[in-house]
């Protein structure tokens, strides 16, 4: 089906990108993976692109960008050349979003010149090990003193927490009346005493994205560096939840696309009873049901991004397109592998690449249930 | 749990789908669809004869004295060919309740029990609360006693074969728990208004009572062992639900891979292409599936086995959802011509639909399984 959204700037972006990526990450895939996590090195090279600083004031050494289209262009590409960029999403669509929105000035001087040149890579720390979408329930606590917040806690799950230079920490900084009150953002810096990284989490898929436990032990953080105001942190992180899920979609909607496509290349060449799998009903017939829910997807999709482009994607909208196009990537992958027979559980091949890292769309940034509990509080049930 | 059926419980129920064949043909069925004909009397005298009206009534009682097993098999052979006939109300829930309150010594039930296991009376029991369920917290009829007589007063939503019925047996709450009474004969205060229905071979009314005058049966009961009676006779009713259920789901798949093997398009049969084969082995394990689990539960009851509630919901709910799959998957291969009048499959869908909502739909079935599942582990 025709798109509309993007304009020749996002197309040239696009080439660009598939040039760098099919050049300098795919032919290093499979040694990143064994290391768990992609050198720092590459995120450098993302930013001599300007494909890492997009949405940061030019002032500041970015792009300037207002709008979110180019990250989701970033994000198809990795995708559609079937490589990776490590933790590289958290960093653009996660966390600079809350530091543009909320520093100071001077917190702004200090920030997002290292965060656009890829010398200050971050981190946000919100799930702990007794709390994931619960942000009331959460544990960390920053203890108001003369010289700074004293941070004290645990967080587990950090996506690229252990090359991050800063990471955000929610922390309850109040106990109040209010669940949701209490919280706040506390930047915590790469050597601060007592900020200690846990072991890298080994995972089921996403091999290149380093995902660890942090532990703050009394850690001392100076006043400076909270970002936004005191506890205000909830309304902060639901405020961002909009474009955090729209980005988790655009990915899983572009992985379901590759899926489909590695898998089409491979039923017309492999041949199985003296015949081309392709040219069994089976496999014309799932692969025509997974291309139609894939188009429904992508139809879905840009018609939620253009809506975030107005600021006008609201939270339950976000919530459907999450759960839409996650759910259908768990269906595209499975049925692709199952097409692939005994190949499709063979790492090398891309599919099972793809089929690993699919499990953990319907998790993060809110589970499938967390959705479905949005969505049915919009329908005032 | 397996259930081995011995030769001669299979070589009845051969007999059971030769007879039925031959002298119920589902174009007598059709009849309750197209003018409202409610059961072939000839064709069920017929089928009496073989004994299944009597199949779970006592020898001394004038049944067959059989198991859930032959009362299974029946009910699968009459679900089969979509048989429009009052076997689940009469010869399976009623026959059961009676026998046992005759067990205790009810002269009433003695005396009736011998005709109803003949099939020249026929029985039903209105008992179901206002979801077509068995639940003694749902019983909407109240009985009151003067000296020497009782009367009844409530409303039964949905109540099976009530418009054919010579006997109406009505649960109803008693100052001293629940207890079973028989409707008198003349019925005076007691409506009965027909329900229009998706499933016409299986009709259902609505009972309205108001001061009826009714007869109490084995007064002298335990509330305790009636409300056992009834649970054991919900079990054995759902069982041979189940049973019909697995009948119909079989049939579909049979009248389906018949058709995949004549009909031809595209200069080929449509058997021949995956996307029809696929479905119809999907068919087959879902009627296979429905098969042990209804067998686990005919097995569960034949030997009293202490998980009953755990094979009643889950036969219950697995049963519902493979014959509507079945029928379903038989309709869109079948095509256009599936879609017609002429065609039985709407009567198999018709069956699927309402069968499942009776005596407990899936989801619910499927809610009790987690709760007893659960309670199971604490």
């Amino acid at each position: 089906m025709r798109r509309t959204l993007y304009g020749p700037e996002h197309h040239a972006f696009a080439d660009t990108l598939q040039d760098f990526l099919t050049k300098k990450v795919v032919p290093h895939l499979t040694e990143w993976e064994e290391k768990g996590a992609v050198p720092r090195s590459l995120y450098r090279d993302v930013a001599s692109l300007g494909a890492l600083g997009l949405q940061v004031p030019t002032e500041y050494g970015g792009g300037g960008a207002k709008s979110f289209l180019f990250n989701c262009v970033l994000t198809e590409q990795v995708a559609y050349s079937r490589a990776t960029l490590g933790s590289l999403r958290v960093h653009t669509d996660v966390v600079m979003p809350y530091v543009m929105a909320y520093a100071t000035p001077e917190q702004r001087e200090r920030w997002l010149p290292g965060m656009a040149d890829g010398t200050l890579m971050s981190a946000i720390a919100m799930s702990e090990p007794g709390a994931g979408s619960d942000l009331a329930g959460m544990a960390t606590t920053a203890r108001h003193t003369a010289q700074g917040w004293v941070v004290s806690g645990s967080k587990t799950f950090i996506t690229g927490g252990s090359q991050a230079d800063i990471v955000v920490v929610v922390a309850r900084t109040s106990r109040s009346e209010n669940r949701r009150g209490g919280l706040s953002l506390l930047v915590v810096e790469d050597g601060m005493k007592g900020f200690q990284r846990g072991r890298l989490l080994k995972k089921l898929g996403l091999m290149t994205q380093d995902t660890s436990e942090l532990f703050f032990d009394d850690v001392l953080v100076p006043h400076d560096n909270m970002l936004g105001e005191e506890g205000r942190a909830f309304e902060y992180l639901t405020g961002n939840l909009a474009q955090e899920r729209l980005s988790i979609a655009v990915n899983a909607q572009a992985q379901s696309v590759t899926a489909l496509d590695i898998t089409t290349a491979y039923v017309k060449e492999r041949r199985v009873f003296d015949k081309a799998l392709s040219s069994f009903q089976n496999t014309k017939f799932t692969l025509a049901d997974l291309d139609t829910r894939v188009a429904a997807g992508q139809a879905l999709l840009d018609r939620a991004i253009a809506d975030h482009e107005e600021g006008a994607l609201s939270a339950a909208d976000a919530a459907r397109v999450k759960l839409y196009c996650t759910e259908t990537q768990g269906l595209v992958v499975d049925a692709c592998l199952q097409l692939h027979g005994g190949y499709g559980y063979i790492r090398e091949y891309d599919i099972c690449r793809l089929y690993a890292d699919a499990r953990v769309t319907r998790i993060y940034g809110g589970t499938s249930e967390v959705m479905k509990t949005i969505i049915a509080k919009s329908l005032g049930l | 749990m397996m259930l081995t059926p011995h030769e001669e419980q299979l070589s009845f129920r051969t007999e059971v789908r030769r007879y039925l064949s031959r002298s119920w043909p589902i174009e007598i069925s059709r009849r309750s669809l197209e003018d409202g004909f409610p059961f072939d009397r000839e064709a069920w005298a017929g089928l009496c004869r073989m004994g299944a009206a009597g199949i779970l009534v006592p020898e001394r009682y004038g049944g067959a004295g059989a198991g859930v097993t032959e009362a299974a098999f029946v009910s699968e052979e009459l679900g089969r060919l979509v048989v429009a006939a009052p076997y689940l109300s009469s010869a399976v829930t009623a026959a059961v309740l009676l026998t046992g309150l005759a067990e205790g010594g009810d002269e009433f039930a003695r005396d009736r029990l011998p005709s109803v296991a003949e099939g020249t009376t026929i029985a039903t029991v209105a008992w179901l609360d206002n979801t077509g369920l068995w639940n003694p917290d749902g019983i909407s009829v109240e009985a009151r006693t003067t000296d020497t007589a009782w009367t009844l007063d409530g409303e039964v939503r949905f109540v099976t074969d009530l418009g054919t019925a010579d006997l109406v047996l009505v649960v109803a709450g008693t100052p001293d728990g629940l207890a079973v009474f028989a409707l008198s004969t003349e019925g005076t205060g007691a409506g009965r208004l027909p329900l229009v229905c998706l499933d016409p071979t299986q009709p259902v009314g609505r009972l309205r009572l108001s001061g009826a005058p009714a007869i109490r049966l084995a007064p002298g009961l335990p509330r305790d062992e009636v409300l056992r009676l009834l649970n054991r006779t919900a079990a054995v009713s759902a069982a041979c639900l189940c049973a019909m259920q697995l009948g119909g789901a079989e049939q579909c798949l049979d009248m389906t891979v018949e058709y995949a093997l004549q009909r031809t398009q595209f200069g080929r049969r449509i058997g021949s292409f995956q996307a029809v084969k696929h479905r119809c082995a999907d068919m087959l394990a879902r009627a296979e599936s429905a098969r042990s689990v209804t067998h686990h539960l005919v097995s569960a009851l034949e030997s009293d086995a202490p998980d009953l509630e755990v094979a009643v919901s889950l036969a219950k709910s697995f049963c519902a959802d493979a014959f509507n799959a079945c029928a379903s998957d038989a309709l869109q291969i079948h095509g256009g011509i599936g879609f017609t009048w002429e065609h039985d499959i709407h009567l198999y869908l018709r069956r699927a639909r309402a069968t499942a909502h009776l005596h407990g739909d899936a989801t619910h079935h499927r809610g009790q399984l987690a709760a007893l599942i659960a309670s199971r582990q604490n």
